[in-house]
């Protein structure tokens, strides 16, 4: 059949060898049915007698490839063993390790600050009271303190009560620690103080967006005093403080979305090429 | 300097390995330096072959052997010299990587580097001979480098070094059917490049 095939493409001007079967071939590790095709259609086919010549001679060439004496002795002195033996370095950057976990939560803080955005542009009318003041000054630390000191405090709603404090940190903070509650790192961040505003916290828990029922707030150095009975009050029950913007406070979030956007999408990037890198090993 | 033909470059499986092998297992060096006397030829024309440089295949057979050693605990197979193989070619994947971030070497160069073991070496034949015989293997050595990296390691350690596709595939962790296929898109792709070139060389 194969031959029948074969001397119908040479009437129409020859076909293109089976490169695969003729260098198996010529080492012999082509099934013995296999081979005897081969050496059938070989008897009749010009074409691949001449590649076959081809390949035989290259591999001819590469055998006759001189070996190389190496330069000098590869053995291993007790020095560099104990140089290696220390903990290994990882190959290429450290800093690429943690881009999947960096790009995640990086992600993870543009859903939550999209929607607050998105709620709090829809559902502005619900925050009238109290949030002017707070307004510039957020918007100013925001911007100035960046991904570094940015951060996101989420106070849970009642159902979900160890929900109380996932802090995200950006990417100068290479130990993102994924979404476990950490009220640590939220204390030590640095230039990450609460903003505690006196919005009732019924109010803000309403107008959640989905995932956590979280409100976003950043970072208000400002704010660190004592501040309202409203604030104490919920720092005795949860050890947290609960704040939200108001609907006018948009610059602070939009810097936010793109920081954390970008944060993301760099890290995912930075994920991307170390799983390359991994890949290209043979 | 140039020794033998490459087909059987070194012992197979020298009767001291088993017995090297148990011993650097359990982290023995002086065991450990015993394979890497047996192996180090291989290694290193291995490595220089993927590299194209004296100097880089150099590091690269150290830096195997030194993984090897902090990994020997890995090693679960009952033939050491594919894992070792394989372990030399990823020293050598690393450096072309390498090389990948900083293009300043061309992998593409006409001839290997100025540190080519190749140019100190020089026994007998006549002068004229030995330089057409020094040109050739710069005219292969460099089609060689032109080729992707896992059809050169499959050609290498085939036509050069004389391994088993079986073994081939261990090293390479892939299938027996795509080391086949490596080593014939390899040869097939050398074949057009020394052509006609070839044909009146050495053979």
């Amino acid at each position: 059949m194969v031959e029948r095939v074969n001397k119908l493409l040479r009437f129409f001007g020859g076909h293109e060898p089976d490169v695969n079967a003729l260098s198996a071939h010529l080492d012999g590790r082509l099934a013995t049915p296999e081979a005897a095709r081969l050496r059938a259609h070989l008897a009749s086919c010009e074409t691949c007698r001449a590649r076959l010549d081809g390949l035989c001679a290259t591999r001819d060439t590469l055998r006759a490839m001189l070996d190389i004496e190496p330069p000098r002795s590869f053995r291993l002195r007790a020095a560099d063993v104990e140089r290696a033996q220390e903990p290994a370095a990882k190959t290429s950057a450290p800093m690429l390790r943690w881009a999947p976990a960096v790009s995640a939560v990086a992600a993870v803080v543009f859903a939550i600050v999209i929607g607050v955005d998105l709620s709090s542009s829809r559902g502005g009318s619900s925050y009238s009271a109290d949030r002017a003041p707070l307004t510039a000054r957020q918007a100013d630390t925001a911007s100035s303190t960046e991904s570094g000191g940015m951060m996101d405090k989420n106070i849970a709603s009642a159902p979900v009560p160890q929900g109380s404090g996932e802090a995200a940190t950006g990417s100068a903070d290479g130990d993102a620690r994924g979404f476990a509650p950490d009220p640590d790192i939220a204390t030590a961040a640095p230039g990450a103080v609460l903003a505690p505003a006196p919005a009732p916290s019924g109010t803000a828990v309403a107008a959640q967006p989905p995932p956590s029922g979280a409100t976003a707030t950043p970072a208000a150095r400002a704010a660190i005093r004592p501040v309202a009975t409203a604030t104490s009050e919920l720092q005795a029950t949860s050890g947290e403080a609960a704040a939200n913007n108001g609907g006018n406070n948009t610059t602070a979030l939009r810097v936010m979305e793109i920081v954390a956007a970008a944060i993301a999408v760099l890290s995912a990037a930075a994920a991307v090429t170390l799983w390359r890198t991994g890949r290209e090993r043979l | 300097m140039i020794g033998n033909p490459a087909p059987e470059p070194t012992p197979r499986s020298p009767d001291s390995e088993p017995d090297h092998l148990r011993r650097a297992l359990d982290g023995d060096l002086d065991a450990f330096n015993g394979l890497v006397n047996l192996h180090q030829r291989a290694v290193y024309n291995l490595c220089f072959r993927m590299l194209g440089s004296g100097v880089a295949a150099e590091d690269a057979t150290q830096d195997a052997f030194l993984s090897a050693y902090r990994n020997i605990r890995a090693f679960k197979g009952t033939s050491f010299r594919p894992w070792l193989m394989r372990i030399a070619s990823n020293a050598c994947v690393d450096e072309l990587r390498r090389r990948g971030r900083r293009p300043a070497v061309s992998l593409d160069a006409p001839l290997p580097g100025r540190d080519d073991p190749l140019d100190v070496a020089d026994p007998a034949p006549g002068p004229e001979t030995e330089a057409l015989r020094r040109e050739q293997q710069d005219i292969v050595q460099a089609a060689l480098l032109r080729l992707p990296a896992d059809q050169r390691l499959a050609v290498v350690m085939c036509d050069m070094q004389g391994f088993a596709y079986e073994e081939i595939a261990e090293a390479m962790r892939t299938s027996v059917g795509t080391v086949k296929s490596r080593i014939a898109r390899g040869r097939e792709k050398l074949r057009r490049e020394l052509g006609p070139r070839e044909q009146s060389g050495i053979g």
